[in-house]
C-alpha cells in the first residue's frame, strides 16, 4: 500500500499510518492476540478480557482522532492514483 | 410501578417533540439555514441509529447470556469508521456522484445500472429487515408491558401482545409517513428527519449513561464491587471459553452491517452533506459505540446478581431502577429505548420505502403506464410519494406479522444477527463495486441470490423453528430427508454453530459465485463505464463532486439543466449554448431546475442526432427525460467519451488543417519571396542603369580629359562641368535609394505636426522655378482660396511637391511646354494637382507608375512618356500615404499627365493646437 | 549623310560621343527621341547607327528590329550602347543582328575601334558590290 513513488514521503507516511490503524486494531481483536488477555484474571476487580478490548477500542478511537487531527489535507482531493 | 395510560401518554408526547423538532428542521433546511443540522456532531449522532434497542436493551441481555460478544457487534463498526480512509471515504465519493439513493441504487449503478440486481437487493433488504424491524416491535411492546407492571412478566391490561405490537407498529407507520414522506419533491435527503434521530441518539446516550452510572454508583460502589457480587452470587464474570469462530463471525458481521444495513447506508452515504463530516465520525461514532457499551456488563452482572430469578435480562436497563424504585429514571430509560427503536423503524423503513418505491414500484409503473411521464409533471412524484407511503406501511406490517409468527421465541439479540447476516450478503458486491473493475453484474446477481438463498435456508428458516413444527422437522431430518441438506449442517458440518455454519456458507458460495461468475461473463459496456467511474473515483478528479451539489431527484422529467449538461456533453457548449438560447430555454442558475418543454426535447434530440447519430441520441435522452434505468451521470460519462471521440477526431482535422494552411501560407511566402527576388533584380538593373548613365558621362569625359591634351580652355571648362554634374546626379540618386530604403522600413519616424501645405507647395515651385525657366517651360499656380492645416512634415510634402512638379518639367517635350500647379481644398481634403501638356502616361502604366521599381519603357516594349523615372514618384507615393493622403493619376485641364495629390485636412484648424493634429500612422 | 548617327537620350553622353567621333574624323548626327531614329536614318542615310537602347518613346532594341526588317535598312551596321550589362540584353541584342555591343560605362577606344570596324566593314561591302 505503498504510495506511488512520485507522492511526497509524508503524504506516504501517513497514508500507510490511516491503513496500520484498523488493520492493527483487527490484529489486536482478533483470537490468537485477544485469547493471550482471556485467562480469568482481574484488574481492579474487573476481568482482564474486559479492560483489554475497553483498552484497544479507546486506542483505536484516540489513534483515529489524532489521524484526523493531523491530516488537515483530507479534505482535497487525493491525488490521482490514491485510490484508497 | 407507572400506569400504561401514563407512559402511553409519555411516548406519544415524546413523539410530539420529535415532530416538532423535525418540522422546524426541516423548515430551517428549506430556508437555507440548516447550519448546524449539517454539521459532523448531528452526523455523527444520526449514525448511531446503528444503535438500536437491541442496543438499549439487548445489549444487556447478550451479556448476561454471552459475555463479551456484545462487544464484538460495536468493535466491527469501529474498525470500519477507523479505516474510513479506504472505504467509506471511496463509498461516499461515488455516491455523491453519481446521485446514489440507496445500497440497492448503488450496487445496481455499479453493475451497468441492472435493473434485475436492483430489485434484488431491495427484496434482500426487505427480507433480511423485517425480523430487525420486528425486534424493535418487540423491544417497545415488551417494554411499555415491563415498566406498568412492578415485576416485568404482567400482562399490560386490555391489550395483549399482538395488540400492542401492532399499536406502535401502527403509530410508527403514521409517523414515518409524516416524517419521511413530507417532500413531494422526491428528494433522498431528509433533514428534519436527521434532526430527530440525532436528537434520539443524544436522548438515547444520556438515558442508558444515566442508568450506567446509577447502577454503578448509585445501587452498587464500583464496577469492581458488581463483578464480586456477580462472582459470590456463583455467576462466570469470565469468559466461559476462549474467544472463537462466533467472535469473529459476529465481528464480522457487524463491520458488513454498519454499511450494507440499508438505514446506515442511508445515514452515513445519502444523508451526508459533506465528505469531511467522515473525519468526526471516524473517532466520535466509535467513541459513541464505547460509551454505550462502557456500562453495559456492570448492568448485566448486577441485574444477574440482584434481580429474581426468571427475570429477562433484555430487559434490566428498565427493571433495575424500577427495582430500586426510581420511576423517573425508569420512564427516561423507557424513553431512550423507545428512542432507539423508533430510530430504527424510522429510518429503516424510509431507507426501505425508497429502494421499493425507486426499483420495484417504479418501474413496474412505467412499463404499464407508458405514457405516465407525459401525461403531468407531478405525475411520477405523486405516484412516488404514494409508492412510499405504502411501501412504509407494508414493511412495518410486515414486521409486526414476523413479530406475531415469531411470538415469546428467542432473545432480542439473534434476531438481529439474522438480519446482519442477510443484509451481509451484499458485502461481497459491494467489495466488487469499489475495488474490482471485472465484476459484472451477472457475476453479482448469482453470487448475492446464492448467498440469499443459504442465508435464507440455514438461518432465516431455522428461526420460525420454535412456531413451526415443520421447519422444526426440516433442521432435524433435512429435506425429503436428505441428511447433507439440513439447514444448520449443510454437508455434515454440524458441530459449529448456527451463525457461524451459514455465515461460512453463504459468504463461501457468494464470493465464489460473484468471482466465478464473473471470470466467466463478460460487461457490456454500460458496465464497463460504470466500472471504471466506481473502481476509478479519485482518478477521475473532481467529476464525482462536478454536479453532486444538485441534489438525488429522481430524474421523472427532464430539466433544462440536465438537457443543457448533456447537449454541452455532445454538441460542446458554444453550440448547446446558441440552440437553448435560440429556443428561449432558460437554463443554470436562471432556471431554477425548471423543466424543458417536449417539443425542445425532440428539437434537441434532433439536434444531438446530428452529432452522435439518431439512435444513440434518442437512447441519452429518452434516459434522461424518463430518468429510469441510467442516471444523469453515466448519460454524461457516455457523452463525454463521444465528446472525446469528436474532439479528437476535430483535433486531428484542425491538425490537418493547419498543415494545409501551413503549407498554403509556405507556398505564397515562397512566391512572394520570388516576387521579391524579382523585385530585387529589377532594382538592381535599374539601381545599375541609374548609376552607369552618369558613370558613363564621367569615364568617358576623363577619358578624353586625360588622352586629349590639346583640349581648348572654353571646352575643358565644359567638360568639368559636366562631370562635376553628373556626379551630383549620382549622389542624388544614392541618396534617394538611401531615402526610400529608410521610407520603407519605416525607420524614419516623423511627428505630424499642423502644417500649411500651401507654404510647403510655394516653396516647392521656387526651387523648380530655376529648371522651369532653363527650360524655357510656362508655370503658372493656382492657390487654394482658403487657409488649410494638414497634418504632415512640411519638408516631406515640399520633397512630395518637388518630385512631381521637376518630373512634369522634365519629360514635357511639348513645343510649348506648360505646367500648371493648381490647389484647392474640399469638404474633407487639401488638393494639389500638377499638370502639363507633355505627352502623358501610356494608359497601360498608368495603374504601375507609384510601384517601386517600376520603369517605364523597358526594352521590347512600346515607350511610355516617362523612361527611367527612377525612384522619385514611390518615394512619393510612400510619402503621401504616411500622411494618410492619396497621390492619383487624373484627368486634368491640359492634355498630358496630371498628378493629384490629396491630405486630408485637419481638424484642428488653428496651427497654434500643435500635437493635437497627429495623424495616425506616424511611424 | 552622315557617318555615325547616335540616337541617344542622355545628354552629356550624347554631348561626349559626338566630340569623340567627330575628333576622330567622322561625321557625327545625333538624335535624342526614339520614335525619331528610324526617320532620322532614312533622311540621313548614315553610314552607321549608334543605337542606346533605353531611349524614349521608343526602345532601341524595336528600332533595331524595325531596322533590320525594312530591305533598305537592313545592312545598315548597328552599333547598341546600353546602361545594363547583363548577358540577356546582349545575347537579345545579337539576335535582332546588332553589329556590335558595348555596355555603359565603356571605355572610349572601345567605340571608336567599334564604330571604325562597323564602317570599315561597310566600306568593304559597298566596295565589293560595286
Amino acid at each position: 500500500m505503498a504510495g506511488p513513488p512520485n507522492r511526497p514521503a509524508g503524504d506516504t507516511r501517513r497514508r500507510d499510518a490511516a491503513f496500520v490503524l484498523p488493520a492493527f486494531g483487527t490484529l489486536l481483536l482478533l483470537p490468537p492476540f485477544l485469547n493471550l488477555f482471556n485467562r480469568g484474571l482481574l484488574v481492579f476487580g474487573i476481568p482482564l478480557e474486559a479492560v483489554y478490548l475497553f483498552g484497544v477500542w479507546l486506542a483505536l478511537i484516540l489513534g483515529a482522532f489524532a489521524m484526523t487531527r493531523r491530516r488537515p489535507d483530507t479534505a482535497e482531493d487525493p491525488a490521482p492514483g490514491d485510490d484508497g | 410501578m407507572l400506569s400504561p395510560d401514563f407512559v402511553i401518554l409519555t411516548a406519544v408526547a415524546y413523539v410530539g417533540l420529535l415532530f416538532a423538532l423535525a418540522y422546524v428542521s426541516d423548515l430551517r433546511a428549506r430556508q437555507g439555514r440548516a447550519g448546524f443540522l449539517r454539521s459532523p456532531l448531528v452526523y455523527t449522532l444520526s449514525i448511531s441509529v446503528y444503535c438500536t434497542s437491541w442496543t438499549f436493551y439487548g445489549a444487556v441481555g447478550t451479556a448476561a447470556r454471552n459475555g463479551l460478544e456484545f462487544m464484538a457487534i460495536y468493535m466491527g463498526p469501529t474498525l470500519v469508521f477507523v479505516g474510513w480512509w479506504f472505504l467509506l471515504r471511496k463509498l461516499l465519493r461515488i455516491a455523491h456522484g453519481q446521485r446514489i439513493t440507496s445500497i440497492a441504487d448503488f450496487l445496481s449503478s455499479r453493475f451497468g445500472k441492472s435493473s434485475k440486481l436492483a430489485i434484488l437487493v431491495t427484496v434482500i433488504a426487505v427480507v433480511t429487515i423485517t425480523p430487525y424491524i420486528a425486534l424493535q416491535l418487540k423491544a417497545v411492546t415488551t417494554s411499555i408491558q415491563v415498566i406498568s407492571t412492578a415485576d416485568g412478566r404482567g400482562r399490560l391490561a386490555g391489550l395483549g401482545d399482538a395488540g400492542l405490537g401492532l399499536a406502535v407498529a401502527m403509530g410508527m407507520a403514521v409517523f414515518t409517513i409524516l416524517f419521511g414522506t413530507r417532500n413531494v419533491d422526491a428528494r433522498e435527503q431528509h433533514p428534519g428527519v436527521v434532526a430527530a434521530i440525532a436528537f434520539e441518539a443524544s436522548v438515547k446516550f444520556v438515558a442508558l449513561v444515566a442508568v450506567g452510572l446509577f447502577v454503578v454508583f448509585g445501587l452498587s460502589d464500583g464496577p469492581a464491587q458488581i463483578y464480586a457480587r456477580a462472582a459470590e452470587a456463583g455467576f462466570t464474570i469470565h469468559e466461559p471459553g476462549p474467544f472463537g469462530s462466533r467472535w469473529v463471525t459476529v465481528l464480522f458481521l457487524s463491520a458488513c452491517a454498519v454499511i450494507c444495513l440499508p438505514r446506515q447506508f442511508q445515514i452515513t452515504v445519502v444523508e451526508n452533506a459533506d465528505e469531511n463530516h467522515l473525519r468526526t465520525a471516524a473517532w466520535a461514532f466509535p467513541a459513541y459505540l464505547l460509551l454505550m457499551s462502557l456500562f453495559t456488563l456492570p448492568i448485566a452482572f448486577y441485574g444477574l446478581a440482584t434481580m429474581p430469578e426468571g427475570s429477562n435480562p433484555d430487559m434490566f436497563v428498565l427493571t433495575l431502577p424500577m427495582a430500586a424504585d426510581q420511576n423517573a429514571l425508569a420512564l427516561f430509560a423507557f424513553i431512550g429505548g423507545f428512542s432507539s427503536a423508533t430510530s430504527m423503524i424510522i429510518v429503516a423503513s424510509i431507507a426501505l420505502s425508497i429502494m421499493v418505491s425507486n426499483h420495484i414500484v417504479l418501474p413496474l409503473a412505467l412499463r404499464f403506464t407508458r405514457d405516465l411521464a407525459a401525461h403531468e409533471a407531478q405525475g411520477i412524484a405523486r405516484l412516488l410519494l404514494v409508492s412510499r407511503r405504502t411501501s412504509i406501511a407494508v414493511i412495518l406490517f410486515l414486521g409486526f406479522i414476523y413479530f406475531w409468527l415469531t411470538g415469546e421465541s428467542g432473545a432480542l439479540a439473534p434476531i438481529g444477527l439474522i438480519s446482519f447476516a442477510g443484509v451481509a450478503q451484499f458485502l461481497p458486491a459491494l467489495l466488487a463495486a469499489l475495488y474490482w473493475r471485472g465484476a459484472t453484474v451477472r457475476g453479482a446477481l448469482a453470487g448475492m441470490g446464492l448467498g440469499f438463498a443459504v442465508w435464507g435456508w440455514t438461518l432465516f428458516l431455522p428461526s420460525f423453528a420454535a412456531g413451526s413444527d415443520m421447519v422444526a422437522g426440516l433442521l432435524a431430518r433435512g429435506p425429503w430427508g436428505i441428511a447433507a441438506l439440513r439447514p444448520q449442517a449443510l454437508f455434515g458440518m454440524g458441530d459449529t454453530d448456527p451463525l457461524v455454519h451459514s455465515l461460512f456458507w453463504s459468504m463461501l458460495l457468494n464470493a465464489g459465485m460473484l468471482v466465478l461468475t464473473s471470470l466467466a461473463t463478460r460487461q457490456d459496456r454500460l458496465e464497463r463505464i460504470q466500472a471504471g467511474v466506481f473502481v476509478d473515483v479519485f482518478r477521475s478528479g473532481q467529476r464525482g463532486q462536478g454536479h453532486g451539489g444538485t441534489g438525488r431527484a429522481i430524474r421523472s422529467t427532464a430539466t433544462a439543466d440536465d438537457l443543457f449538461f448533456l447537449a454541452e456533453r455532445v454538441l460542446g457548449w458554444q453550440r448547446a449554448r446558441a440552440l437553448f438560447e435560440d429556443a428561449g430555454i432558460r437554463h443554470g442558475a436562471h432556471a431554477r431546475g425548471a423543466d424543458a418543454p417536449p417539443a425542445f426535447v425532440i428539437r434537441l434530440e434532433r439536434e444531438l442526432a446530428s452529432s452522435i447519430g439518431a439512435a444513440s441520441a434518442h437512447i441519452l435522452l429518452s434516459k434522461v427525460v424518463r430518468g429510469d434505468a441510467l442516471s444523469l451521470d453515466e448519460v454524461m460519462q457516455i457523452a463525454d467519451e463521444t465528446l472525446q471521440v469528436i474532439s479528437h477526431s476535430n483535433e486531428l482535422e484542425k491538425k490537418s488543417n493547419e498543415l494545409r494552411q501551413t503549407a498554403r501560407q509556405l507556398q505564397e511566402a515562397n512566391a512572394k519571396l520570388h516576387a521579391l527576388h524579382r523585385q530585387k533584380d529589377d532594382f538592381l538593373s535599374q539601381v545599375s542603369h541609374e548609376v552607369r548613365t552618369p558613370m558613363t558621362s564621367i569615364r568617358s569625359i576623363s577619358e578624353i580629359l586625360m588622352r586629349q591634351p590639346d583640349l581648348d580652355e572654353a571646352q575643358r571648362d565644359r567638360f568639368v562641368g559636366l562631370i562635376h554634374h553628373e556626379s551630383v546626379r549620382l549622389t542624388r540618386l544614392l541618396d534617394e535609394i538611401l531615402d526610400l530604403s529608410a521610407l520603407e522600413h519605416g525607420e524614419r519616424d516623423w511627428e505630424n505636426h499642423p502644417v500649411d501645405p500651401e507654404a510647403a507647395l510655394s516653396r516647392a515651385m521656387e526651387v523648380c522655378d530655376a529648371i522651369a525657366r532653363q527650360r524655357n517651360i510656362g508655370f503658372s499656380r493656382e492657390h487654394a482660396p482658403v487657409p488649410v492645416v494638414v497634418a504632415g512634415d512640411s519638408d516631406r510634402l515640399c520633397q512630395v511637391f518637388i518630385n512631381i512638379i521637376a518630373n512634369a518639367i522634365a519629360h514635357n517635350r511639348d513645343p510649348e511646354p506648360r505646367v500648371h500647379v493648381r490647389s484647392r481644398v474640399t469638404a474633407t481634403e487639401y488638393q494639389v494637382e500638377i499638370m502639363d501638356n507633355g505627352a502623358g502616361i501610356a494608359p497601360e502604366f498608368r495603374a504601375t507608375i507609384f510601384d517601386k521599381f517600376v520603369r517605364i519603357g523597358e526594352a521590347g516594349n512600346t515607350g511610355g512618356a516617362f523612361p527611367g523615372l527612377g525612384l522619385g514618384l514611390n518615394i512619393s507615393h510612400t510619402i503621401v500615404r504616411k500622411l494618410q493622403g492619396r497621390i492619383e493619376l487624373v484627368e486634368g485641364a491640359l492634355p498630358g499627365a496630371c498628378f493629384r495629390i490629396s491630405l486630408p485636412l485637419c481638424p484642428a484648424a488653428p496651427p497654434a493646437l500643435e500635437g493635437s493634429c497627429q495623424a495616425g500612422a506616424s511611424s | 549623310m552622315c557617318d555615325v548617327l547616335i540616337a541617344e537620350d542622355e545628354p552629356t553622353i550624347l554631348e561626349t560621343l559626338s566630340f569623340l567621333l567627330g575628333r576622330a574624323g567622322w561625321s557625327v548626327a545625333s538624335v535624342t527621341d526614339g520614335a525619331a531614329v528610324l526617320d532620322m536614318v532614312r533622311r540621313t542615310r548614315p553610314g552607321m547607327l549608334v543605337l542606346d537602347v533605353m531611349l524614349p518613346g521608343r526602345s532601341g532594341l524595336d528600332i533595331l528590329r524595325s531596322l533590320r526588317t525594312d530591305p533598305e535598312q537592313a545592312d545598315m551596321p548597328v552599333l547598341i550602347l546600353t546602361a545594363r550589362g547583363q548577358s540577356h540584353d546582349r545575347q537579345l541584342a545579337l539576335d535582332l543582328k546588332a553589329d556590335g555591343f558595348i555596355s555603359k560605362p565603356f571605355a572610349n577606344d572601345d567605340v571608336v575601334d567599334e564604330v571604325q570596324r562597323l564602317l570599315g566593314q561597310r566600306a568593304a561591302r559597298i566596295a565589293a558590290s560595286g
